[in-house]
């Protein structure tokens, strides 16, 4: 057929193959002056078309799915292969059939060995050639719960084998289920396996492949591994050391994340592995699943996402099949045991157990009630550091709160969001369940009421939530405990602190009655109670309870868990906030590697601890710092299409307040423009939050001596902020104090007169007397005495703030300087007026 | 063939000659995969051959950064594709002459337009009837390579060829259809 033909024809097909199946023929009939045998083939290849789908549709994916389903085995009973004579076939592993065999010749009872025939498509030299070079190393891995690899050759067609001593048992995890065991029967049996691993990593051997299939029972409960070396013999890639690379025969269900994507394979692989099979032995299911998903794609989500606790994936299934009930087989998992599993696997291999031994050790040490390693060592690691950390705390280290006190600096109360993000992927099951069967109810119940269910917003559900809380129509303790934090937890958010205080208070009362502490139910909803003190501005009890908190997560899911993240969190806002900001940027730091390893650099999450760093490094004053950070956090939220979302408009409105410290005010204009705007568009009226940024406008007018403008806008602010907060709020109270100090210098004395007063008698009862902002109220108030002529009431005040300059980090020294001026003034004026 | 028209022709400009520095490079990396993932067994684990090739595709970028078929991803897909035609059909012959001990076996036919034919004959008969298509219009060759062996959408095969979906699907279908018929052809022989 020629070129123009063959043409004709595809067009002709086509054309064909638009008209309905039943006219085709017709019009095929129809056509003149056409080839008729190509007309022929048409109508051929038409009814080929219009077939049921072919193997060609399902592509190769099918043809090698149908490739990998035979094994063609030509073995049989009685055959001899070099010196071994064949008695059965006992299995067909990935790399070939297995059988169980004995040295021919020698008389039955005599030991049995298992020979592994290695399926085609492995290079026969190259494996017999690393077999002759591990033999020695693989001979002398004598232990009693390892298979030793004895042998390797070929058969007469040239198809390598391997023989090793023949081991007659169950799987490890068919051999636990048969026996119904529990989850201590179960550790005590694998520290066995992790020692006998641990014999051969000292011997300079790798397993690679460890799987439940490697490791068989025997009928006296002694488990075997199988397969040592065999991985490395099998490997195509070079050889000479015990590390290595490339795919080698693994199966991902078991791999660590190296050996999937062909990275150096150490002892921390099979540390990896033995995490998995445990994860698996313990509680019924894999941590994730690898089918149908590609190495790629598999490895990062591994690096992104946080591994599920075993206590949290078990089924009431799984518990029979361990002879125990539901609630006992988590329990028996909680905590320490998720734990040492999930320190078995991390992603990155030196975060893992050090070693197999260790991982052993660790599981004995909780066999016999000791602490485990997976805790205690990070623990003491990390009090160590804060410890030493706090030694010297550098003078300078709360410079800039004078400045602090005008602007506000925001440290995102979006964490919180955060903290319920984490929540949903971290709750318990059931009672999530249980709040879930109840928000749904909700939507029922509105149904009844006449209204679609998609009127309601999330706030009208969040108030029936509370309505029912609040008519007592919750009872059972622990699922009303639960809805009660989460209730708690939204209005905390929404700023709305009085019904969060209710409900957190009586949230904390049901979990600490319901729980036995030191316990993360209780951990969790301090943590709570804790970032609602601090929303009050009430930092020495949020420093309290979340320190309560903390020391929970310390003996619960650990200081590395995301749960503790959260109020590592709120801790350092809490600190940030008493001043003490090495500890702030000290727990924030632990927050955000947390946060990182578990969710990746880009996460929302993530960004706000960052956010908050730059908080502080803005209050110590390292504003090139803050104003990279804030820059690039903003950078970042444009890429992921969130330029207009809350959080930008805080890291907007801190990034203005940077720039007015760089002296740089149209862009600080600028940054809180865009923020307030933002924050007007998503928010009510009145909210804090616009409150906060208007009040940095209101400072940059301030700063460009505009005072009776500035104070008119911090007195708008304030009426802003005391709508949603307490009057004596810190927020409220700042605002205030900056709108008197506008007065002040528009030469207002008497107007700021009685403001100054009521803050200061009001503050002084509330604040820490070693609080910033007091230090603020006290010399604006001693200034403005001394201004208005009351030099003896001046004295006093002012005596007060130069107290602050004996403290451990003490105001900045030109404003101490000012407040010593202003009382040698004051003093001097006393004087001559006695004179 | 008429290898006047546009567009497969720059496409044919870019290929390389199965011998070539790349190709050996790419069929190493393949080979290994396919090997390893086409002996498991019993692990109700298939690998698609997209994620093959993507896989490969990763790992040859980590370790030959700069080498300029990385860079240019259409070229990489269209080697791999021609790739894992070699090393399926390879696959399937040996399994094919290993099955039936060397033995030529003839290809059974149920029902027109359903061929019982094993995956390792059908493979192989579609190499055979792949390289008559070649012949007739190596466009549709390229099609059909990108589609079945490297499981390419048909967007994805669009944007590699630089052709319309509309012209790809066109292709697919007719290619389809004759390649199905030669291969009950070849069966049949």
């Amino acid at each position: 057929m020629n070129a123009d033909s063959w043409e004709r024809m595809k067009d002709l097909f086509e054309q064909a193959r638009k008209i309905p199946l039943d006219s085709q023929d017709a019009w095929l009939d129809a056509l003149v002056g056409e080839d008729k045998s190509m007309v022929d083939e048409i109508r051929t290849l038409l009814a080929v078309a219009s077939n049921t789908p072919t193997l060609m549709d399902a592509g190769a994916e099918q043809a090698m799915a149908d490739f990998s389903k035979v094994e063609p085995d030509s073995y049989s009973i009685g055959e001899i292969i070099g010196p071994y004579v064949l008695l059965e076939r006992v299995g067909s592993g990935g790399m070939g059939s297995v059988w169980r065999c004995r040295r021919n010749g020698e008389p039955e009872g005599s030991p049995q060995y298992a020979i592994k025939f290695i399926r085609r498509g492995l290079d026969t030299a190259s494996v017999l050639k690393r077999f002759a070079l591990e033999r020695a190393t693989l001979a002398s891995l004598s232990h009693p719960n390892i298979a030793r690899l004895v042998d390797g050759g070929l058969t007469q067609n040239d198809h390598p084998y391997l023989v090793m001593e023949f081991v007659d048992g169950q799987r490890i995890d068919a051999w636990c289920d048969a026996r119904g065991l529990r989850t201590e029967e179960r550790l005590a049996i694998f520290q066995v396996v992790c020692d006998a691993v641990h014999f051969a990593h000292k011997s300079l051997v790798i397993h690679r492949d460890l799987k439940p299939e490697n490791i068989l029972v025997t009928r006296d409960g002694i488990p075997v591994l199988l397969d040592f070396g065999v991985a490395k013999v099998l490997d195509r890639n070079p050889i000479g050391t015990t590390l290595t690379r490339g795919p080698s025969p693994l199966t991902p269900q078991f791999a660590s994340p190296e050996q999937l994507q062909g990275k150096v394979v150490s002892t921390a692989s099979d540390v990896y592995s033995l995490g998995i099979i445990l994860f698996h032995l313990l509680c019924g299911h894999y941590p994730y699943r690898t089918q149908n998903r590609s190495v790629a794609d598999l490895c990062q989500g591994l690096r992104e996402v946080a591994l599920p606790r075993p206590s949290l994936v078990v089924t009431a299934e799984n518990a029979t099949a361990r002879g125990m009930r539901f609630d006992s087989l988590r329990r028996s998992l909680r905590g320490d045991v998720d734990t040492m599993v999930l320190k078995a696997l991390r992603f990155e291999p030196d975060r893992r157990y050090d070693s197999a031994g260790q991982m052993a050790e660790d599981l004995r040490n909780y066999l016999q009630g000791h602490p485990v390693m997976a805790q205690s060592d990070t623990l003491r690691y990390r009090i160590g550091k804060l410890v030493r950390r706090n030694m010297g705390v550098s003078v300078t280290l709360f410079a800039l709160l004078v400045v602090a006190g005008f602007s506000m600096f925001e440290v995102s109360k979006q964490t919180t969001i955060a903290l319920e993000e984490a929540k949903f992927a971290h709750d318990e099951a059931e009672s999530l369940h249980r709040v879930v069967d109840l928000l749904i109810g909700l939507f029922e119940s509105s149904h009844l009421d006449g209204l679609p269910p998609d009127a309601l917003s999330a706030r009208d559900l969040v108030d029936r939530g509370w309505m029912m809380l609040e008519e007592g129509r919750v009872m059972e303790p622990l699922v009303r405990s639960t809805l009660l934090l989460a209730l708690g937890r939204v209005f905390t958010l929404l700023g709305n602190l009085d019904k969060s205080e209710a409900l957190l208070v009586e949230g904390v009362a049901l979990r600490r009655a319901g729980y036995l502490p030191p316990h993360a139910e209780i951990a969790e909803a301090l943590d709570a109670l804790g970032a609602l003190r601090l929303a009050q501005g009430r930092f020495e009890e949020a420093d309290a309870i979340l320190r309560e908190a903390i020391e929970m997560w310390e003996e619960t899911w650990g200081l590395e868990s995301l749960d503790a993240a959260n109020t590592e969190n709120h801790l350092g806002l809490v600190r940030m906030e008493m001043g003490k900001f090495q500890e702030a940027k000290d727990y924030f730091k632990l927050a955000l590697v947390s946060r990182q390893r578990e969710f990746g650099p880009e996460h929302s999450s993530v960004l706000h601890v960052e956010g908050n760093i730059a908080g502080l490094e803005f209050r110590e004053g390292h504003f090139q710092e803050a104003k990279s950070r804030l820059e690039d956090i903003l950078d970042r939220l444009r890429n992921g299409q969130q330029a207009e979302s809350l959080t930008a408009a805080s890291h907007c409105n801190n990034l203005g307040l940077v720039f007015i410290e760089l002296n740089e005010l149209e862009n600080a204009e600028r940054h809180f423009r865009e923020s307030l705007k933002i924050r007007e568009e998503l928010l009510e009226a009145g909210h804090p939050e616009i409150a906060k940024t208007r009040n940095n406008l209101a400072y940059i007018l301030y700063l460009r001596k505009e005072f009776l403008a500035a104070a008119d806008l911090f007195a708008v602010a304030a009426a802003e902020a005391e709508s949603h907060l307490a009057a004596t709020h810190p927020t409220v109270a700042a605002l205030h104090l900056n709108q008197a100090r506008a007065l002040l210098r528009a030469g207002m004395i008497t107007e700021a007169g009685p403001m100054l007063k009521e803050l200061l008698s009001v503050q002084s009862g509330i604040l820490p007397p070693t609080h910033p902002l007091l230090f603020q109220i006290l010399e604006a108030r001693g200034m403005q005495l001394l201004d208005s002529g009351q030099h003896q009431e001046a004295i006093p005040v002012l005596e007060r703030a130069l107290v602050f300059v004996d403290l451990e980090s003490p105001p900045p020294v030109e404003e101490t300087d000012l407040v010593q001026e202003a009382l040698f003034e004051a003093k001097r004026r006393v004087q001559a007026e006695g004179d | 063939m008429d290898s006047s028209r546009g567009k497969p022709d720059d496409l044919s400009q870019q290929s390389l000659p199965d011998s070539g520095e790349n190709f050996a490079l790419v069929y190493e990396e393949l080979k290994a995969l396919a090997h390893y993932f086409l002996q498991r067994e019993r692990s109700g684990h298939t690998l698609q051959p997209t994620a093959l090739v993507h896989e490969a595709f990763v790992r040859l970028s980590g370790r030959t950064a700069g080498n300029s078929m990385l860079q240019n991803r259409s070229h990489f897909l269209a080697i791999s594709a021609r790739v894992m035609r070699h090393i399926l059909v390879d696959y399937a012959r040996s399994r094919g002459t290993q099955k039936r001990g060397g033995e030529m076996v003839r290809v059974t036919l149920i029902d027109f337009g359903e061929i019982s034919l094993d995956s390792e004959d059908y493979v192989v008969a579609l190499d055979t009837a792949l390289t008559r298509l070649a012949q007739m219009d190596e466009r549709q060759a390229k099609i059909v390579e990108l589609r079945f062996f490297a499981g390419l959408s048909i967007q994805e095969t669009a944007n590699v060829l630089d052709l319309s979906t509309a012209t790809v699907e066109r292709d697919w279908a007719f290619s389809k259809a004759w390649l199905h018929r030669e291969v009950e052809r070849i069966g049949d022989a």
